[in-house]
């Protein structure tokens, strides 16, 4: 309570400290029984009980997350997650039942998925900000659907005219040579009518000219929900090029192939070692060493995952202002790497029983590295217009749907 | 009673906090000090219900809140009539409970898997319409043949000759199924014969090689048959798709870690599922051969001699160990198939039973299991 003023005072007057630390005060031990508990009552409610139980979750999660001397409140209703949750089964039901009169093919679904992802984007964003609050204030996001579909119109038609000039390119390679490379190392003959048709060829190309842009679209998509989000007045900006995504992006890859061929340098080497001095004796040794060479090359790609969280982290968080604050975010990629490792085999080897634990180290730890300065919070007001966009959200106040920022 | 609870208040119009205190007065009325604003009765205002530690807001009609984690004080105020909705707080704060939850859950888990989502999937399958099964199956075909599957190199006599046989082994009561026999080269498949859910019957080449007498086809031919007859391919999807729906609807926060242990129990799962449908399969065709007539030890003797050529006769081939193992077969998915089948012969998909399997075809008078 000692940092708080005096109820009345000047606005100019503050007593809040320059940096606000981030904190995170939830316990695994308590967050088990709240995860347990509301898998139970999921359960015993055929589900329905699991929209309760998403809110509650997140509830623990926001509350306990406190910024100088206050905490974050998630305010979402049940009803409106339970209500998203029945129009997804109803679309999936829809889209079964279409199936049988209109069989939609692999890449049919891609695109429908590519051009439907914008809406998605926008729609679970806008849930989402409305339904976080810091200091009574509610965050929001402003994006319409024309300014989301407008920021990915470009590259996705880029990516879809790379397609298709691949495709055709595809095409005018015959239909042997092709059958050739899609049987590449199959040893046995093909009868000379067996062929591979282009069109299976289709969803490969366009992952293949996808891959380039990732980066891209990624800062893109960053670039829309950072800068159409606001807390009460004040605006956030984020103030990053696409190249930062670009290096994280690219030094991440080399990494993860670098730290992936030492696991396996080692493990081969330590294995011929093993081979070399035991000789016949170590052939009882054998799958055990099969094991832990297997273990040691996917730990060594989880660990390396943390470069790609870490960075891109604070590559975002680093870069952007919310009015006049600006936000700190120094996490460490040995930090994150060594929680990801840790993590992943407390959940493998407690059968998923401290699959809570896990998530409540992460969130200590991200807040323990997290900090926001420069903020003059009291004079932040809510929105005038507040009200007024909260009516045209209704809309889409069914839409939740877990997308990480 | 008149116990205060110290913390926040905030206008709703602003970011500033006052500190301030909230307590009850003899009126039921909610008293702020300082007096930011009026008593507002207990009432008029939303208490969000305990979750873990987390502060407790008051909320009022006018957007302003008051935040404490005073909970002792505001379970106080809500023991006033009309409010019950800490319950399942009292639930998430006792050990016991959370133990009691957790032994329940594990027990769900375990039963759904071992017995709710075979027994729904049979009775789903049973129940899915022709419109439904039978665009599946020839979509599988399709897939098949373009992936995997080689045009038949059989002579069209022959083939006549096969197809024949197969008219006299169906089921003479009603289906639901338009029954086919079609001849392919398997590939990679090798030896092999598969049942989708349209009801279309796949026998490779390379199997049709394999057999010294047609009665060993015939054979192959019943234990697909007992397949399709028991739905098994189709029960199989709706097992996976339903535990996929079950596992992502209950634990909704599972992330890229744990969804690795997730896959576990699937796998688990899927096989005991296909030994059990091996066992149905089996006890079809051991039926329908005693009662057309035909001897049993057929069916022995082509999975002695498939097994022996899987083992013995091709042990410098990289996957051996891969085909007494896999487990998964004649499934419609044709992703999945064109993954997991390589290699797979349906009639040993789990090496420990073969042995078995193939002693209950030798005693030919003995009684289904
Ligand atoms: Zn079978």
């Amino acid at each position: 309570m000692e940092t708080i003023q005096p109820a009345i005072q000047h606005p100019e007057q503050t007593d809040e400290p320059a940096a606000l630390e981030f904190e995170f005060l939830g316990s695994g031990r308590e967050y088990f029984n709240i995860w347990i508990v509301n898998i139970f009552l999921s359960i015993i409610t055929l589900g329905i009980f699991s929209a309760w139980a998403k809110v509650r979750r997140e509830q623990y999660f926001y509350g306990n997350l406190r910024l100088g001397q206050h905490h974050f409140a998630y305010l979402a209703d049940p009803v409106q997650i339970l209500k998203g949750r029945i129009i997804a089964f109803g679309l999936l039901a829809i889209y079964w039942a279409g199936w049988n009169f209109v069989p939609v093919t692999a890449m049919g679904l891609l695109i429908i998925g590519v051009l439907a992802l914008p809406a998605i984007l926008v729609a679970a964003s806008r849930f989402k900000m409305r339904n976080s609050s810091y200091r009574n204030i509610r965050f929001r996001f402003t994006a319409s659907f024309t300014e989301a579909y407008r920021t990915f119109i470009k590259p996705i038609a880029i990516i879809l005219g790379l397609s298709a000039i691949g495709y055709l390119l595809l095409y005018q390679i015959d239909p042997e040579t092709l059958t050739a490379m899609a049987n590449n190392g199959q040893t046995e003959e093909l009868p000379d009518d067996f062929r591979v048709i282009p069109e299976d060829f289709l969803p490969t190309v366009f992952y293949l000219a996808l891959f380039p842009f990732l980066p891209y679209l990624d800062y893109l998509r960053v670039k829309l929900l950072m800068n159409h989000t606001r807390w009460g007045n004040q605006q956030a900006r984020i103030n990053a090029g696409a190249g930062g995504f670009y290096r994280v992006f690219v030094v991440g890859f080399l990494l993860s192939g670098a730290i992936a061929t030492l696991a396996m340098v080692v493990v081969f080497a330590v294995g011929a070692l093993i081979g070399m001095t035991l000789g016949e004796i170590a052939e009882p040794l054998l799958p055990a060493g099969v094991v832990i060479a297997v273990l040691l090359v996917y730990g060594s790609m989880i660990y390396s995952a943390g470069y790609w969280r870490a960075e891109r982290t604070n590559l975002i968080y680093g870069n952007t202002r919310v009015g006049d604050a600006s936000i700190g975010s120094v996490l460490t990629f040995h930090q994150v790497g060594k929680l990801y490792v840790t993590n992943t085999l407390a959940i493998l080897f407690s059968a998923g029983l401290l699959i809570p634990w896990a998530h409540v180290r992460m969130a200590q730890y991200i807040a323990s590295v997290t900090s926001v300065t420069g903020a003059d919070l009291d004079k932040v007001v809510m929105d005038s217009d507040a009200q007024q966009g909260a009516l045209g959200e209704g809309m889409v106040d069914a839409f939740d749907l877990d997308i990480g920022l | 009673m008149n116990s205060g609870a110290n913390g926040h208040y905030y206008d709703g119009q602003t970011a500033r906090a006052h500190a301030a205190e909230l307590r009850i007065n003899g009126a039921n009325e909610l008293e702020l000090t300082p007096a930011l604003r009026g008593p507002t009765a207990v009432a008029d205002v939303r208490i969000s219900s305990r979750v873990g530690n987390t502060p407790r807001r008051i909320e009022f009609t006018d957007g302003a809140l008051f935040e404490t984690s005073d909970h002792h004080a505001v379970d106080q105020w809500l023991s006033q009539p009309g409010n019950s909705s800490g319950w399942i707080h009292r639930l998430e704060s006792k050990t016991t409970y959370a133990l009691g939850a957790l032994a329940i859950v594990a027990l769900f888990v375990a039963v759904s898997v071992k017995w709710g989502v075979p027994w729904s999937s049979k009775y789903i399958a049973q129940a899915l319409p022709e419109s439904i099964t039978i665009p599946l199956g020839d979509q599988a075909v399709k897939s098949m043949d373009k992936l995997i599957l080689h045009p038949t190199q059989l002579a069209p006599e022959r083939i006549t000759e096969l197809q024949n046989q197969f008219w006299q082994l169906l089921p003479t009561e009603q289906t639901g199924y338009e029954y086919q026999l079609l001849f392919r080269g398997g590939g990679r498949l090798g030896a092999n014969a598969f049942a989708l859910p349209n009801g279309t019957i796949i026998m490779t080449d390379e199997l049709v090689a394999q057999a010294e007498a047609d009665e060993e086809l015939q054979s192959i031919l019943l234990h697909e048959i007992g397949h399709l007859q028991h739905h098994h391919s189709l029960r199989q999807i709706i097992a996976h798709t339903s535990l996929a729906v079950l596992t992502s609807t209950l634990t909704g926060d599972i992330t890229a870690a744990g969804s690795l242990a997730i896959g576990a129990p699937n796998v688990l799962m899927e096989a005991s599922f296909s030994r059990q449908m091996e066992t149905e399969a089996d006890t079809y065709a051991l039926n329908q051969m005693q009662y057309l007539g035909l001897p049993t030890e057929h069916f022995a003797n082509i999975m002695e001699r498939l097994e022996f050529a899987a083992c013995c006769e091709d042990k410098d081939k990289e996957n051996d160990g891969a085909v007494q193992d896999a487990s998964r077969e004649e499934v419609g998915d044709p992703a999945e198939s064109q993954q997991n089948t390589s290699g797979t012969l349906d009639f040993f998909s789990s090496h420990p039973l073969t042995e078995e399997r193939i002693a209950r075809f030798r005693q030919n008078s003995s009684p289904p299991w």
